[in-house]
């Protein structure tokens, strides 16, 4: 019934809405290896501004020693580590109560959940920015012989402390901890839970299996499309995460990467060329995991969609 | 089974798995729901004390008052200005999805390079973020950006762009189109689109209907579940948007313009320090939004993602 | 900082931990769980020794040359108190905001450089140190001029020490005066005589034969209000009542339009956010309101002679605008004493000294600002005329007490308006303003700041 020979014609548009996808991105790459203070005016062919005109890939290189870049790729990576593992962790260990365990309130609690959902993020996040701030001061009159606000350096020096503050605002503990608990997740897992069978779960109760090990022998085994799909956007979500970083920390040493790139926008004008070479060391990451990670990807959008 | 001994051991087992991960949301995510609105009955600049101020809030954003120079005057007249340009930047919304159906409607024809096309298509959504609202801001640079490059090579002359009160909104609209057309709506109707058996559009075409009357009685009903759903999700979450882009990309525009109701609790709150009117911000946009899903709910729509 | 003794209990304590968790055969999760304890008691022990001497870090804002100033300052310092290091953090565009944010987070600085609206503010939260005896011990040798005094301690307290507090004078272009025929009014004129001399001077206005394209650019509204006798509210430092629905008030607003309607004061879509002076360096307008700090931006850079003259006065009096600066110590600061010397240091004799060669600042004590070393900073020639605004009376500000920005918002909203809408009758601009300020008092003070 279809023509193959009128096929053809749908690949232009194809081609056109492609091209409109790509060209901004080779823009960014022409810019990243351009040389300072040579950007193509507009007057200029726009070919000549999409396609490298010289190869500066020492600019890379520059990015890494004109703002302590490193140090924030370090703080972005273990933060996203620590919260993508903390969150998928206790989400996990959440949905199988909620999908596998009876327990009194359990219906009404998951509603709960399912009711934060809805809230905005900015409804929760100022009430957690006080928290924070007011959490040291707290704490130092509950276990005053602890400095709570003072910097800790682990070997480091004063620029860059290792760890900085235990708690509080300009701390790890705030980048990390609030982030790491989701409903989503949580709902996420307990629809994967609650396809699995329950014939393996008896079975190994039969076979004088605790909880905690059917849970982890059995079902996460089984349940790992979900739980790599959550760990894939929670962690792309948290590697992108720009807010709460950017109000929780003042100082240099916590910065991760999206908030870090301001650092190129100078007083007399931004070095557009360390700019995007900058955004795309940011971007590697986010990239390598979609294309291994792209099924999981794609079945979690639309799990959550057509689920109802 | 011993009913009671069991549901015994299972609450003890579901407390241990759930602890963790239920002090989370208590901390995170319960309690700061109403901390907010406590916060929002309060004036605290995080320095001094907090103070009880009752409703003062409310009516300071949302009330209006006499002006002896005649007429009414908003008691907060950048409010709704600010939520005047969260509703314009969410125009788009039906481009966008018409966008991501036409590119499901021929990626799901089955063309070579279907599977390079769906990838490059949804580049711009993975990347999209701070990183990406760069590349945008520099792309609109009157006098060094590709956008007013490819003016010029079709003879028009650019505007300022973001530094340009009328055309501030629109750049970011049509970066916006950019970002989404690819995404997960195209994703999503494309999911919907390979559920429709191929024999019925056999069958539509063997009693002679047209393509357009196959895409109203075939296609559509397919797909309208997922319009309704993709719809809004876009408005949830177009009424709390705007915050990372008007940062990167134009500071809350000029004089306001691309200031949306995210970035106006941002500055309340991060900036100035104004807690408790921010939360009280905070509070009207989720009433909103409730608003929105309870509509949404009530048609028949899906509660949630 | 924990002392020596708790330290080591910590790491001691730590260390059992570990090897107990060693020996401990146990599932993985338990042995996560100690291994977290450890290092968390381990972190909480761990800290830098103390360093010899002190590091304390000062932020200011300003640019390139302001650095080169405030290093100055700084290296005298350091050179008269070898046991202090100071860091300098300069900080660019939004001061205030990015100060309050560390505030907040508690990584504010030791020593502030705050500008008199914010100090009142900041002051009035508590997060500045008294300072008040330093104060007194720098006035043993040196007299403070009234309004620096007022400016930072209105109540007699202080909470910063102020290092500059003048107030705007009128920078006349003498080549465009002399090609117009208008004598520089070296001891100022006064608003009227100004009315009728702009058009010789205003191309734009109709006047194909003026030197320059516009008289001048309208000045704070507010400068109008108090020529004409006017005052918002009852008191500055503590206001209870708004005073500004006067028929002098009406009187003002009409002059303001009238200048305005003739078109010999710059329109404001013509001005750019930062880039009013340049229109005087330029030379396109023959008068301009601003305070010292903008000398550097004409000394050598105009293609014309300069000088200063007072403001004009009005039917009641001769007032201008006056702001500040101020070094102020934060109250959590770990340095407290470090801090209050380096402050004391700059806001007095030696530190000002240096400072003032930057270009922008005039000396707060009598003997200085009176002095032959400032007087002898030429251009301009009639530099005393800034020295001159901090007599009694001769400056003030929309208000001593926190809320001067909100205030002189609301001013300024309402001349816009009153512009915009030429129509409207002035009284209702000013009946407007009072409403406006009314509402603003009473916010204020349910919410108990004043």
């Amino acid at each position: 019934m279809k023509s193959p020979r009128r096929d053809w014609l749908w690949h232009i548009p194809l081609l056109l809405v492609g091209g409109t996808m790509l060209v901004p991105l080779f823009f960014m790459f022409a810019t990243a290896l351009s040389a300072p203070g040579q950007a193509l005016p507009v007057t200029d062919s726009v070919w000549r501004m999409i396609w490298p005109q010289s190869w500066h890939w020492e600019n890379f290189a520059e990015v890494w020693r004109v703002v302590p870049f490193g140090r924030y790729y370090i703080n972005s990576l273990v933060i996203a580590l620590v919260v993508t593992g903390g969150q998928v962790f206790t989400s996990a260990c959440a949905a199988y109560a909620f999908a596998r365990l009876q327990w009194p309130g359990r219906d009404k609690l998951f509603l709960a959940y399912l009711a934060t959902m809805m809230v905005p993020g900015s409804v929760t996040m100022i009430p957690n920015f006080v928290a924070m701030k007011i959490l040291p001061e707290w704490l130092g009159r509950v276990l005053p012989q602890v400095d709570w606000l003072s910097l800790r350096y682990l070997g480091t020096g004063a620029q860059s402390p290792g760890v900085g503050r235990l708690i509080g605002l300009d701390s790890y503990f705030a980048l990390i901890v609030p982030a790491m608990f989701s409903a989503y997740g949580t709902f996420l897992l307990r629809q994967f839970f609650l396809t699995l069978p329950r014939d393996l779960d008896e079975a190994a109760k039969i076979d004088g299996c605790n909880h905690w090990q059917i849970f982890s022998r059995i079902l996460l085994p089984l349940a790992l499309p979900g739980v790599m799909t959550l760990t894939i956007f929670t962690f792309m979500g948290n590697w992108g995460s720009f807010l709460w970083p950017l109000v929780t920390t003042n100082q240099e040493y916590l910065r991760t990467l999206p908030v870090g790139l301001q650092a190129f926008q100078g007083q007399y004008g931004t070095e557009w060329h360390l700019m995007m070479a900058a955004a795309l060391l940011m971007l590697v990451p986010i990239v390598g995991l979609f294309l291994v990670g792209q099924r999981f990807f794609i079945s979690g959008l639309t799990v959550g969609a057509v689920k109802g | 089974m011993k009913r009671t001994g069991a549901r015994l051991r299972d609450t003890r087992t579901a407390i241990f798995f759930l602890l963790p991960n239920f002090l989370g949301f208590l901390c995170f995510t319960a309690w700061p729901v109403m901390a907010s609105l406590l916060l929002s009955f309060t004036e605290w600049d995080l320095l001094t004390e907090p103070r009880w101020v009752g409703l003062d809030n409310f009516v300071q954003l949302l009330g209006w008052r006499r002006d002896p120079t005649g007429g009414w005057a908003a008691n907060d007249p950048q409010f709704w200005k600010y939520f005047g340009n969260t509703l314009f930047l969410m125009l788009p919304l039906p481009v966008n999805m018409l966008g991501s159906l036409f590119l499901a409607t021929v990626l799901n024809k089955k063309l070579r390079f279907a599977y390079g096309y769906r990838l490059i298509f949804f580049l711009p959504h993975i990347v999209s973020g701070v990183a990406i609202y760069y590349l945008w801001r520099w792309m609109y640079n009157p006098d060094f950006g590709l956008v007013n490059a490819l003016l010029r090579q079709f003879g028009l002359a650019g505007p300022r762009w973001l530094t340009d009160m009328h055309w501030a909104k629109p750049a970011l609209m049509i970066m916006g189109t950019w970002l989404a057309v690819g995404g997960s709506s195209m994703i999503l109707y494309l999911a919907a689109l390979q559920g429709v058996p191929p024999e019925l559009y056999e069958a539509a075409s063997i009693d002679g209907a047209t393509a357009w009357q196959q895409f109203r009685h075939v296609t559509w009903p397919a797909v309208m579940p997922v319009t309704f759903f993709i719809l809004t999700m876009g408005i949830i979450h177009g009424l709390q948007s705007g915050f990372d882009m008007a940062f990167v990309m134009t500071g809350g525009g000029p004089y306001g313009a691309t200031t949306t109701l995210g970035y106006y609790i941002y500055t309340k709150a991060y900036v100035f320090f104004e807690m408790g009117y921010a939360s009280t911000i905070a509070w009207v946009l989720f009433l909103v939004i409730l608003t929105v899903t309870i509509f949404n709910w009530r048609r028949g729509g899906k509660v949630i993602a | 900082m924990l002392p020596q003794g708790q330290r080591f209990v910590y790491l001691r304590v730590g260390a059992v931990v570990i090897g107990l968790a060693a020996l401990k055969v146990m599932s993985r999760f338990g042995t996560t769980l100690h291994a977290a304890l450890a290092a968390t008691v381990l972190a909480a022990g761990c800290t830098r020794s103390e360093e010899s001497g002190t590091r304390i870090l000062y932020s200011f804002w300003g640019s390139v040359e302001q650095m080169k100033v405030e290093r100055a300052v700084v290296a005298a310092f350091e050179a008269a108190h070898p046991q202090i290091k100071v860091d300098l953090l300069p900080v660019g565009a939004r001061y205030t905001e990015k100060l309050q944010a560390m505030m907040v987070g508690r990584v504010a600085p030791d020593v502030i450089m705050v500008e008199m609206t914010t100090y009142h503010d900041w002051a009035a939260r508590g997060v500045l140190a008294d300072l008040t005896e330093d104060a007194a011990a720098l006035e043993a040798e040196l007299t403070l001029m009234p309004i620096p005094r007022r400016a930072f301690g209105p109540a007699g307290r202080f909470y910063a020490l102020p290092i500059n507090a003048s107030g705007l004078a009128m920078y006349c272009n003498l080549d465009a005066l002399a090609r117009a025929g208008i004598e520089f009014p070296a001891n100022g004129l006064t608003w009227a005589e100004l009315e009728q001399l702009a058009p010789r001077l205003s191309r734009r206005a109709g006047h194909a034969d003026a030197p320059t394209d516009f008289a001048l650019l309208l000045p704070p509204p507010i400068m109008i209000f108090w020529a004409w006798g006017v005052e918002l509210f009852d008191d500055l430092v503590r206001p209870t009542r708004v005073t500004v629905n006067t028929p002098a008030a009406v009187d003002a607003v009409d002059f303001i339009r009238r200048l305005y309607a003739r078109g010999v004061a710059v329109p404001p879509d013509v001005t750019s956010d930062q880039g009013t002076h340049q229109l005087f360096r330029d030379g396109k307008v023959a008068f301009f309101f601003q305070g010292r700090w903008v000398t550097p931006e004409f000394v050598g850079r105009t293609k014309f002679a300069w000088d200063v003259a007072p403001v004009p006065g009005g039917p009641a009096r001769r007032v201008s605008l006056h702001g500040g600066t101020g070094l102020a110590v934060y109250q959590h600061t770990r340095h407290r004493a470090a801090a209050r010397e380096f402050v004391r240091f700059y806001a007095g004799r030696n530190g000002l000294r240096l400072a003032v060669q930057g270009g922008r600042y005039t000396p707060v004590y009598r003997e200085l600002a009176l002095g032959e070393e400032f007087l002898a900073m030429r251009p301009p020639r009639s530099i005393r005329r800034f020295a001159e605004t901090m007599e009694a009376g001769a400056s003030q500000t929309y208000l001593y007490a926190p809320g001067a920005t909100e205030v002189g918002q609301l001013v300024n909203e309402r001349m816009q308006q009153a512009l915009a809408q030429p129509e409207r009758p002035a009284d209702q601009i000013v009946a407007g303003l009072a409403a406006d300020l009314n509402r603003w008092l009473a916010r204020q003070t349910r919410r108990g700041r004043q």
